[in-house]
């Protein structure tokens, strides 16, 4: 039998952006918040200080801040006709855990969605003919436009310190930015990042081919910096322990630097680290949720009783604590009804590798997780796709991550996996080798959705989250058109001896990393028969529970998702706040 | 023509006599530790300046970190008003991808340490140039008490970007800005090579103030201060070319060179990280880590307990 604790205003599944995010506004209007995060509280300092922190094989090799596979993994299958199997560790995605989440480990690529991510259904049909959509392409528009969202992608990038220089304000140019850039009101509050050696070369034979590359923007701090929370930052050093670790220098944006010291000195704040979240509890009529259940650290089960929950778990396990919930209709594939689940998507990434002559010293190890040369040219709707027959877009790009010693010994094609010859090569190639990296858009079908898994249960007893997912075909020309492009930037570029493209093939398989960009299946619409939740993240059936993060997306942009979800979080929280908490009830009718 | 080499004669005789007498001079005062608004300056640890500090190195400001803070008091009063959220600065273009020179580069090709060493011990008083001995010491090792730094120990990259900062004013000391001005690039790389060839002196760190031995290992995260370690190496043996060894600098040089960060005198650090961190840290820390870092001699009987 479940403890029952006292009432709450407010239930915030997951301590990550989001929770960080609605949580703090909340509290600071005076709602009663607590934050659950089933993970364990980490903070830069002591916790990611050098030189512990820079610890390869415990971060990266085995996952300290990505979510347990051993209590609670996916089960995955390419379509209904198989199987779905378990994973017993992570490699097509790192799914965060512990206080920050995904927003701490994460790689700080800092894109705002295009204006057409927004409204692709109609835009491509618009401009091309409904023709351009394959038939089995569930894609759809948001409820929202670019324009309505703009003011909450501008309030984030001042949280994290975005660092780049604005391609349009307001509709005006500016020199020396991204000329595809959409309207921004503000500059960036931070200057450009260094560039890499290797983005350089990138940038130079880019240019060179007549192509718009500049310095990606990211969300890591150039400079000393004191945020719209009135939080410090310091700028990044380049270390090379970026994507997968904590950063020890309060550089790379995350709750812990930007919001969470603030939220945690409002009395009305409060953060429960290590209470895993098992449902949300509902009224009898399924209309309303009491509060949720968690586990908490010593095992014990309590019920948190709360006016509102919000879930700000990881994205996709938004979804399945709807369907643990039992709040909306799952998904079917077969009729093509319901909607928790559907929409399910990834990101459309492929790769060039390189291979330099050795007077090009590329020192890998000097990166950081969003340092790079990147290229509009060929996102969004960029460039014209009526003769090349698919929808979506790709950024082609060279970022220099990390050198780090047992993941990155790059070696050409034919080199042999092991011994003496596999040791000169990656002597040969460590300093001499880069990657060009391409990121696609990703398109949902009717096939592809999330769904409680029939056989597999967690540590907790409760059915896994099954990822049924293939590649679309659109996806699959989309990446060998764009992979394309980028090896011809390859072969432009100075010292590059030879290229390796490599454009995504399906099946799609789990056990390659692509990015932790798993989006869709609480999708947010105008329409309850192709939606989770309205506009505002609200769930239609169920009033009192919101949604958050990439889950709310229809189909995956080209660009990385966390600027995307900040904002959507703030435009949630703003509209609880100003309508909502005054007269709780459905904000969509 | 005789009057005008007489008084050339007098200007170089001046220089010769005068400058080490001014050093002299300059160190005992810095001995005797007066105050006051000498060419040395005090080593008590001063408040930063309400406003931003100016503008670094060509570079992007430092953040307005404490603009709107009370300034740290010697009794280290934390009364902590909201900080003000930083404004946008203009920035490098995005479609710039190039590397910046660095000015001091060129002058550490080929420079000849053996002749950094003759420069180091002679000086060249006719342009100006001190022996570096008078005040940095023999070998590099300065003597205890006063506030010029150890010089060994130093790498020559971050020797030369010194010499560089003091001839453009980015890092600021009446004799040192003499002195780098008079020197050729020439000589700055040989200075800078013969200095980073030496030895760093015998010193014991580990023992000293907690608060100090925190913050070089953990940092604060209340005050978002990353471990000093995480740049300067552990135990502030330095780490990369051009950030600096802490260890056995002597107390009063480092709690000079934070107060100089604090108030943006001393604006060479790259973007201005070092200022906005000096500004966050109280005169007790200052005062601490530059009792932790100064150290004990190596063989010296070591303070136990805190």
């Amino acid at each position: 039998m479940a403890k029952t604790l006292p009432a709450v205003d407010v239930a915030i599944v997951g301590g990550g952006w989001t929770g960080a995010i609605i949580g703090k506004e909340l509290a600071a209007a005076g709602q009663r918040v607590v934050v659950l995060e089933r993970g364990e509280a980490r903070w830069p300092s002591p916790d990611f200080q050098g030189p512990n922190v820079h610890d390869e094989l415990k971060y990266t090799r085995r996952h300290a801040l990505h979510q347990n596979a051993a209590t609670e993994t996916y089960t995955f299958r390419n379509n209904t006709r198989q199987k779905a199997l378990p994973m017993r560790r992570w490699q097509f995605a790192y799914p965060g855990t512990h206080l920050g989440g995904a927003g701490n480990h994460w790689s700080g690529a800092y894109y705002r969605f295009d204006p057409t991510d927004f409204n692709l259904r109609s835009h491509y049909n618009d401009r091309y003919g409904a023709k351009i959509f394959d038939e089995d392409l569930t894609s759809q528009d948001w409820p929202i436009t670019y324009d309505e969202l703009e003011p909450y992608f501008d309030r984030f990038d001042y949280l994290v310190g975005a660092s780049g220089q604005a391609g349009n304000i307001k509709g005006q140019k500016q020199e020396g930015g991204n000329p595809f850039e959409p309207w921004r009101s503000r500059p960036y509050p931070n200057p450009p990042m260094k560039v890499p050696y290797a983005a350089a070369l990138f940038g130079e034979a880019a240019r060179g081919l007549g192509y718009h590359p500049y310095v990606q923007p990211s969300a890591l701090v150039t400079r000393p910096y004191v945020n719209s929370e009135g939080l410090p930052m310091s700028a990044c050093v380049y270390c090379g322990f970026c994507s997968n670790f904590g950063c020890e220098h309060f550089a790379k944006a995350s709750p812990q630097v930007c919001i969470l010291p603030v939220a945690m000195k409002l009395d009305t704040f409060e953060l429960r680290t290590g209470t895993h979240v098992l449902r949300a509890e509902l009224t009898e009529d399924k209309k309303r949720a009491r509060g949720v259940t968690y586990v908490d650290a010593s095992g014990e089960e309590v019920f948190q009783p709360a006016e509102i929950v919000v879930f700000c778990a990881f994205g996709i396990n938004n979804v399945r604590l709807l369907l643990l919930s039992g709040i909306g209709k799952p998904y079917d594939p077969d009729t093509g009804e319901g909607v928790v689940g559907r929409n399910y998507t990834h990101q459309t990434t492929s790769g060039v590798n390189l291979f330099f002559d050795e007077s090009i010293h590329i020192n890998p190890f000097m990166g950081a997780g969003a340092v790079a040369v990147t290229m509009d040219d060929f996102s969004a709707d960029n460039f014209d796709h009526g003769p090349l027959g698919f929808v979506g877009g790709g950024y082609i790009q060279i970022q220099v991550v990390s050198g780090a010693p047992i993941g990155y010994h790059p070696t050409p094609k034919g080199t042999p996996s092991w011994g003496s010859a596999w040791k000169q090569a990656v002597k040969r190639y460590y300093n001499h080798s880069a990657s060009i990296t391409i990121t696609g858009s990703a398109q949902p079908t009717h096939g592809a959705y999330l769904s409680l898994d029939p056989v597999y249960k967690d540590a907790w007893g409760q059915p896994l989250l099954r990822i049924t997912y293939d590649l679309p075909d659109n996806d699959i020309r989309l990446s060998a058109f764009l992979t394309q492009k980028g090896d011809e930037i390859g072969k432009a570029m100075k010292g590059v001896t030879a290229t390796e493209p490599g454009p995504r093939k399906r099946p799609f398989t789990a056990t390659a990393y692509q990015s932790t960009h798993l989006t869709g299946g609480a999708a947010m619409g105008d329409d309850p028969k192709t939606s989770v939740v309205n506009r505002y993240g609200q769930v239609w059936d169920v009033p009192n529970v919101f949604v958050t993060g990439a889950a709310l997306f229809p189909q995956n942009s080209n660009y990385n998702p966390t600027a995307t979800v900040g904002a959507t979080a703030y435009w949630i929280v703003e509209k609880i706040k100003a309508d909502y908490l005054r007269s709780p009830g459905p904000l969509v009718t | 023509m005789m009057a005008a080499q007489r008084r050339s004669m007098g200007v170089v005789l001046g220089l010769v006599i005068g400058l080490p007498v001014l050093t002299l001079l300059a160190t005992i005062y810095q001995m005797v530790g007066t105050g006051g608004d000498g060419l040395i300056r005090p080593t008590a640890v001063t408040a930063p300046p309400a406003a931003a500090p100016p503008a670094g190195g060509g570079q992007a400001p430092a953040a307005k970190a404490p603009a709107g803070q009370a300034a740290p008091t010697a009794s280290g009063a934390a009364a902590v008003a909201p900080p003000k959220p930083s404004e946008p600065v203009p920035g490098r273009s995005a479609q710039d991808f190039s590397t910046p020179k660095l000015a001091w580069e060129a002058s550490l090709r080929n420079a000849d340490p053996e002749r950094g060493r003759q420069l180091a011990g002679a000086g060249r008083p006719e342009a100006g140039v001190q022996a570096c001995v008078a005040c940095h010491g023999q070998q590099g090792v300065a003597a205890p008490g006063g506030n010029f730094p150890n010089l060994a120990g130093l790498r020559a990259d971050y020797i030369a970007k010194q010499l560089s900062d003091y001839r453009t004013g980015s890092r600021n000391h009446p004799l040192m800005a003499t002195i780098a001005k008079a020197l050729t690039e020439e000589e700055i790389g040989q200075l800078a090579r013969y200095y980073g060839s030496l030895p760093a002196p015998a010193v014991q760190l580990g023992s000293g103030p907690e608060a100090a031995r925190t913050l070089d290992v953990r940092g604060e995260n209340a005050r978002a201060l990353p471990a000093c370690a995480n740049c300067h190496g552990l135990q502030g043996s330095g780490e990369g070319a051009l950030l600096p060894r802490l260890a056995g600098q002597p107390k009063s040089y480092f709690i000079d060179q934070m107060n100089a960060f604090r108030s943006g005198q001393r604006h060479n650090d790259d973007v201005g990280v070092m200022r906005a961190f000096a500004q966050r840290l109280t005169p007790q820390d200052i005062e601490a880590l530059a009792t932790y870092y100064a150290g004990t001699p190596a063989g010296a009987p070591q303070a136990t307990g805190k």
